[in-house]
């Protein structure tokens, strides 16, 4: 178990700036603050999607994916909460992606050069292009904000 | 002032230069004033003295006319040179009395001071008083020159009357002379001592330049020297390389010693920056490094702003070592700007080497690969010991256990008891894996359940806990279950290992697992026990009701040891014998089968029972005071209710008795606890015969 | 009140500048998603800074960049890019850009670099 304790300190580290991240960015767009729930595993062979998804690839010291996904009705309410009056599709991917562009800014700034963090990719409905790592698990990080559940999943190597 | 103010460092010097010029102007001056006061008071002194020849000149010349004017002659020579004196002397006493003209030596038109001090004036007035009768005799005289009769007469009277009064004027005119020289005398004095003393603050000054300024000199030529030597042992020690590029990327003469032993060239001031680095780095590195510098030299672009596309933040360079080959480092490049008055006039390079950074990480990388593969094979060891069968059901439930354990966490809750809820259930089963791991002789897992149900006491203790506090013991969690997996391959391994068998329930009670538990932990704890089975009608138990039983007995043996028996000295001290005796029961009654688990140790203490209640704050005083016997018992199976002060492997966090409790509800069991205080103590639970197999049913099994 | 004018083909990354907080001070007067628009809206727009990405479809940023500068003179420009290829962000910089922002940046990195190219 002691070597684990390691890379484990480092995921601990990664996913904490993940979700302060998330919080970060609900803080700034002003609304009430997620409730981040208790953080569980998932096997590689699952994925839990929602409406909308904005993936971040990971490589460097680590390898894998973090992504970020909620259902459509609760960024519709954000949209109507910040005043848009629009609530297209293309606008919420762009809300799904600004939360992920937060997250993945975040991490580089907190990582600098043993993360290479891409820019960020928004999907919507069933996404063919979320590529996890096969050997494993994902921690999967719920966040409760109104009546909606969205997820933060993070998959290193 | 201001030009003052911007003389700097030159101002002390130009204040004193000036101070000397002006005190030698000054003494120049003065000079002259002196020269022209000293020439001044001459010419007084001389009319003075003058004065003194005339009265004498004028006396001689009457006596002279009366002779010849008696003897019958004209007189007329002596009586024109008596005139001539007379209105000379008038002239210059007059001048000296109210200031005004009289003639000089060579008869030209002086102006003459009128006399100043006291003493000269009533000299002067003196003077006055005997001359006046005397001059307006003269005057009468030269009237009466053409009246004979009278004349002769007047003339003897004059005679008489010089005569009479030639001395004193005489003296008088000495005295103003006398009184005349004193006060030139007096006034070249002091101006004199004025002018040395010009002349001496002159000469000081000018001492006072010299030696200040020279000292001053001398001081600032040491402050540059030391600055010098300083910088020059700055450079020479700094590990960093540094050196100044101009804006031709040309290296600077300055450089520090660090340079030629990272590049393994010695001289490289003068030459372009491409030609040190050409060889070391590709053609277009290089290229790109120029443009970045560049960007820099150009004080349009934002230096803050392009840090990030440093291309040299980290290159691995074959550099010429001292024996001649190459050698391998890895470099990091900073570039900054040199900003000089508002322009950026060289670029400031540091490198450094970070060889060794890169060595180290790259060995603490190593070893924590080499660190897992100690610990693999140190769990290696412990398994090949191992029944396989055995030790593959262990971990594939250990592995249904911690799955199991990830439901619970996964489990939406609403509240903060939810999530104690989900803390005390993954401590139920985190313990039955650490205990199951500690009776197969597994110590490596049963550190690694230790570690989680550490993680899971900080939260047990944590007021304000929140679904993010939960992550620690998620990651743990997938590490554990990392582990697992890990042994399961290993042991998949193995040679001589059998078809792999999913889980498989003992069939009958493992009283020698039990006794090798609670032998080891009696043996750490330093105690000494002895066991005793009685386990007749464990048949009409279900292979699952057996499989629970063995979980309530391994926690309550060990609960025995740890709690119950006394150490060796204590029990010897009790008068009981030195091995602590635990008997281990299943026997039948009537209402159905008992299992039990005595022991002859110190009992359960309830003054502590009550302590630890009201510290754990779940009785007022008064109600712990009041409490029942059965009930104040009954708190040793309430979750994260413990006795034990210090938490150790084996109890000390009140799980145990929390798992009996939930095996024994499972097993749809009541418990019953008979406690004699210092003697004994007896935990035992009852299964009812509605829950038991038929006993021809059992026989089948 | 400077203004601004964001250049990426990406709605995100453009969206997400527009919505920086804490930038009170600028306006943002138009947005391009290629090259060849963005000359033509600063053209039109004569904005103060220009925010741009390197990789673009019909034309884009390293060959933006020159003309961007020769439109709008007084502009300072701001490559915003990935850091996937330091040479092409060199390149593109000294084109006549200011400055380079590394995607993905987070509100204050944004708001900084602004700050940073407008100061004097």
């Amino acid at each position: 178990m002691k070597s684990e304790t390691l890379s484990q300190n480092l995921d601990q580290e990664a996913i904490e700036v993940f979700i302060d991240s998330l919080a970060h960015f609900y803080r700034q767009i002003g609304v009430d603050e997620a409730q981040i729930g208790v953080p569980y595993l998932l096997d590689s062979n699952k994925t839990i999607i929602s409406d909308f998804t904005g993936i971040i690839g990971v490589s460097g010291k680590r390898k894998g994916c973090v992504y970020y996904t909620c259902p459509k009705a609760m960024l519709s309410y954000i949209l109507l909460a910040m005043g848009e009056k629009e609530v297209s599709s293309s606008y919420l991917c762009d809300l799904v992606g600004e939360i992920a562009n937060t997250i993945a800014g975040n991490a580089r700034k907190a990582f600098g050069s043993d993360f290479m963090i891409s820019v960020p990719v928004v999907v919507q409905g069933k996404p063919e292009r979320i590529q996890l790592p096969e050997s494993t698990r994902s921690v999967v990080i719920p966040a409760k904000w109104k009546f909606y559940e969205s997820i933060i999943v993070v998959a290193l190597e | 002032m201001k030009f003052i103010n911007d003389l700097g460092k030159y101002r002390a010097i130009v204040i004193s230069v000036a101070l000397f010029i002006f005190l030698d102007a000054g003494v120049l001056v003065l000079n002259f004033y002196i020269s022209s006061q000293i020439a001044d008071d001459a010419t007084n002194v001389n009319l003075a003295g003058r004065q003194r020849m005339l009265s004498q000149k004028a006396t001689k010349a009457l006596f002279d006319y009366r002779q010849e004017y008696l003897s019958g002659g004209s007189g007329e020579a002596p009586f024109r040179e008596m005139l001539a004196a007379v209105s000379l002397f008038d002239k210059t006493l007059q001048a000296f009395d109210q200031g005004g003209e009289t003639l000089n030596a060579s008869g030209q038109p002086i102006y003459l001071a009128a006399v100043t001090g006291a003493e000269s004036r009533a000299t002067v007035a003196q003077s006055l008083e005997i001359w006046q009768p005397i001059l307006r005799d003269f005057h009468a005289l030269e009237k009466l020159h053409a009246d004979p009769s009278s004349y002769a007469v007047f003339l003897n009277q004059l005679v008489d009357s010089a005569r009479a009064n030639n001395l004193g004027l005489l003296k008088l005119m000495n005295d103003l002379t006398n009184q005349l020289e004193t006060v030139a005398r007096n006034k070249s004095e002091t101006l004199r001592m004025i002018q040395a003393a010009a002349i001496t603050l002159a000469i000081l000054n000018f001492f006072l330049i010299l030696f200040h300024f020279i000292g001053q000199l001398r001081r600032s030529d040491a402050v540059a020297d030391e600055a010098r030597r300083e910088t020059q042992e700055i450079l020479s020690t700094v590990r960093e390389g540094l050196l100044l590029l101009d804006d031709q990327l040309v290296i600077g003469s300055q450089y520090s010693g660090s340079i030629p032993e990272i590049f393994g060239e010695q001289e490289v001031g003068g030459t372009s920056f491409r030609d040190l680095l050409q060889s070391l780095v590709s053609e277009g590195d290089m290229n790109t490094t120029e443009e970045y510098i560049k960007l820099l030299l150009n004080h349009e672009v934002k230096e803050n702003l392009i840090g990030s596309l440093n291309p040299l933040s980290d290159v691995e360079v074959s550099v010429p070592s001292r024996s001649g080959g190459l050698q391998v480092k890895h470099l990091s490049f900073r570039f900054n700007r040199a900003i000089e008055a508002g322009r950026i006039r060289h670029i400031l390079v540091t490198v450094l080497d970070i060889t060794e950074t890169v060595r180290l990480r790259d060995e603490l990388e190593q070893a924590q690969a080499r660190q897992s593969g100690g610990l693999q094979m140190g769990v290696l060891k412990e398994l090949l010991k191992l029944d396989q069968t055995a030790l593959a059901g262990f971990l594939s439930e250990t592995e249904g256990a911690l799955l199991a354990i990830n439901e619970i966490l996964r489990e939406k809750v609403e509240d903060m008891s939810g999530y104690r809820d989900k803390v005390n259930g993954s401590y139920r089963i985190m313990h039955k894996i650490k205990g199951d791991a500690g009776t197969l002789g597994l110590p490596h897992i049963v550190d690694a359940a230790h570690n989680f149900e550490d993680g899971l006491e900080a939260l047990r203790n944590n007021s304000g806990l929140k679904g993010g506090d939960f992550l620690p013991l998620t990651l743990s969690l997938n590490a554990f279950l990392e582990l697992i997996a890990e042994l399961k391959e290993m042991v998949a391994l193995f040679p001589q290992r059998k078809a792999p068998v999913a889980v498989v329930a003992p069939s009958r009670l493992e009283a020698d697992k039990i006794e090798r538990l609670a032998r080891r932990i009696a043996q750490e704890q330093g105690k000494s026990v002895e066991l005793d089975f009685d386990l007749t009608g464990q048949e009409r138990l279900s292979a699952e009701q057996l499989k629970q039983v063995q979980e309530c007995l391994i926690q309550l043996v060990r609960n025995a040891v740890v709690h119950g028996i006394e150490p060796e000295v204590e029990r010897l001290s009790a008068g009981k014998g030195a091995v602590g005796r635990i008997a281990v029961s299943l026997r039948m009654e009537e209402e159905g089968v008992r299992i039990g688990v005595r022991d002859d140790g110190r009992g359960i203490d309830l003054k502590r029972l009550r302590d630890r209640a009201l510290a754990k704050g779940l009785y007022s005083e008064q109600e712990v005071e009041t409490l029942p016997r059965t009930r104040l018992l009954s708190l040793i199976f309430e979750p994260g209710f413990s006795t034990e002060d210090s938490v150790h492997e084996h109890a000390g966090r009140g799980v145990g008795m929390d798992l009996v409790r939930a095996g024994v509800n499972r097993l749809k069991g009541r418990l019953r606890i008979a406690n004699k205080a210092r003697q004994a103590c007896e935990i035992s639970f009852l299964i009812p015969n509605e829950s038991l197999m038929e006993p021809s049913l059992a026989e089948v099994v | 009140m400077k203004r601004m004018m964001i250049v990426d083909d990406s709605t995100v990354i453009r969206r997400r500048i527009e919505r920086t907080h804490g930038l009170d001070n600028y306006v943002v007067v138009g947005s391009a998603s290629d090259g060849l628009q963005a000359v033509e809206v600063a053209r039109q727009r004569t904005p103060d800074l220009i925010t741009i990405d390197l990789t673009m479809p019909n034309m884009d940023g390293i060959d933006a960049i020159p003309i961007l500068a020769e439109v709008c003179p007084g502009a300072r420009i701001l490559v915003v890019s990935a850091l996937a290829d330091k040479a092409t962000a060199i390149r593109a910089l000294s084109r006549g850009a200011h400055g380079f922002l590394c995607k993905p940046f987070t509100d204050d990195e944004l708001r900084d670099a602004l700050h940073e190219l407008v100061s004097d």
